[in-house]
Parts: C-alpha cells; structure tokens; sequence
C-alpha cells in the first residue's frame, strides 16, 4: 500500500471545501476544523481532584468551557470532560480512576460564526442560546437539526460544535440549506 | 412535546431523553433463588399507574445520566425531578378533575 492509501481524511471529505466557499459571508460563515486532538476524559465519583491534578489544572463544572493553553475543555457532566487540541497534542496519562481516551477520529469540530450564527443554530435547535440563557463560555451537549452534537460558545457570536463523523456531511448539508438566508 | 427538567443539564425537549420505565424496582437480594414466577414478576411485571407515577428517564442526547421523576400518566404534568439516591420526593395528592 502506498503513502497516499494511508493519508488522513477528514468526515467532511470534499464537502469541506464546499461549506467554507458557501458559508464565508460577513453575517455567516462556518468551516470544519479538521484533525484536532479530541480526548474523552472521565472519572470515578469523587476523583475530580485527581483528574485536575492530571490535567494540571481546575476542571470546568458542568455547561462550561475552560481554555487551558491551546487546549478548550468542555464539562459535559459528572465526572465527564472533553478537550480539543491541536492535531498531535500528546494524549495524557490517565490513572486506576481517571480514563483519558482518545476519540480523535469520533467527532470533527465545525466553527460557526457571524451576528447571524445564533439564528442558523436556532433554526435546528430548541435550546434558548441567547446570551442570557447561553453565554460565552458556555457548552452542552443536545440535538442540531436532530443530529447529536456538543456545542460551545466561544465568543459572542461564534460557536463550535463537535458533530460525529457519521453525521458530520449531513449536518454540514443542512448548515448550507439553513443558512440560505443569511449570506 | 414534552419538558423534561434534566437534574443536571436543565430543562430539555423530550427528543433529548429516553424513558426508563417505572423507577425503584430494585434488583433482586439473591437473584439464584428466585423461581420462575417471581424471576418473570421481576423482569417483566410493572404498575399500570393511572395517576402519578414514579418513573426513570436518560438524557440520552445530553449528559447521558439517568433520573427519576413523578409525572402523572393521564395529563403528562411533572412533579418532580431527581437524582438517584437522592431522597425520594412526596407523591403529590391526587387533584380530582
Ligand atoms: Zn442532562
């Protein structure tokens, strides 16, 4: 097998391309940040101080992010973190009840931003993500246009969501259908 | 569609959960010693609640832990909301209609 058989490809394929030169307007715009370093961390009841002494840092509580250089963790629930780096971070040790795993290959991030993100969002998504309810800093895990994704503000009108694989065409599908109106 | 109110995540579409049929059915002591009968009354069996019922649901689509919670099976109202192994909330009085 060659070199080429073996290159890496990213679950938007060329879908990517397609998304960003669509999906590039002042209001609008979103793209796929492929090959980031995605890790799942998780730990026994009463462990959260041995996860954040392993990470070497406070551990966000549930529904919100913290921006460890480089490196954005997400409280998704009890004992349950998730943190995407750039491509190649090495992945930490975990210990007897502290499980770090590496789910690169599960999700891939897409980055959505522009004063009209909040309302492509909406279109496929019940939560209230006003500020109020929603605000910088802020993540959850719910349903995108029915598909399960994490999604996270990172500033006041940008927002990442981790979409899996699988549905990552289709959800990058139904973003360049909803956003129709706003580009 | 029903709110379902998520002890750790908030309030969330029903899309979000799974249900979990009637809740506080605990497994049985010695599971070896059952005969049939009561091995099938425990796997199978369940209360056919008309009125408040208490019951298990997963937030499947959010943080994936399961709870409880006390709704009333003919109007769908919520009473409660909450965690295992937190202590049990009162049934609410039944209100004749
Ligand atoms: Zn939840």
């Amino acid at each position: 097998m060659g070199t080429e058989a073996l290159r890496r490809r990213a679950p938007l394929g060329p879908l990517a391309e397609e998304l960003e030169r669509v999906c590039a307007g002042e209001r609008f715009a979103c793209h796929q940040d492929a090959f980031r370093q995605l890790t799942e961390l998780r730990c026994a009841d009463g462990a959260e101080q041995e996860a954040a002494e392993i990470v070497g840092a406070e551990l966000p509580s549930i529904g919100l992010t913290a921006e460890l250089g480089g490196t954005l963790v997400l409280g998704l629930g009890p004992g349950w973190w998730m943190t995407d780096s750039p491509a190649d971070t090495p992945t930490l040790p975990g210990s007897a009840r502290v499980s770090i795993v590496d789910v690169s290959a599960q999700r891939t991030p897409l980055d959505l931003a522009g004063s009209a993100a909040r309302d492509v969002i909406s279109h496929g998504c019940s939560l209230d993500i006003h500020p109020d309810h929603f605000a910088v800093g802020a993540t959850t895990q719910t349903l995108l246009a029915k598909a399960g994704v994490m999604l996270a503000r990172t500033d006041v009108d940008a927002y990442r969501v981790w979409v899996r694989a699988s549905f990552a065409r289709y959800l990058a599908a139904w973003i360049i259908d909803a956003s129709l109106e706003y580009r | 569609m029903l709110s379902i109110c998520c002890p750790w995540c908030g309030w969330r579409d029903e899309l979000e959960f799974s249900y979990g049929g009637q809740a506080h059915v605990a497994y049985p002591a010695n599971p070896a010693e059952l005969d049939d009968a009561s091995w099938s009354e425990y796997i199978f069996f369940r209360d056919n609640t008309l009125g408040w019922f208490r019951e298990r649901w997963v937030h499947t689509a959010g943080c994936r832990m399961w709870f409880n919670a006390i709704r009333h099976t003919v109007t769908n109202e919520f009473a409660a909301f909450y965690r295992p192994g937190d202590p049990v909330p009162e049934m609410p009085v039944e209100v004749v209609r």
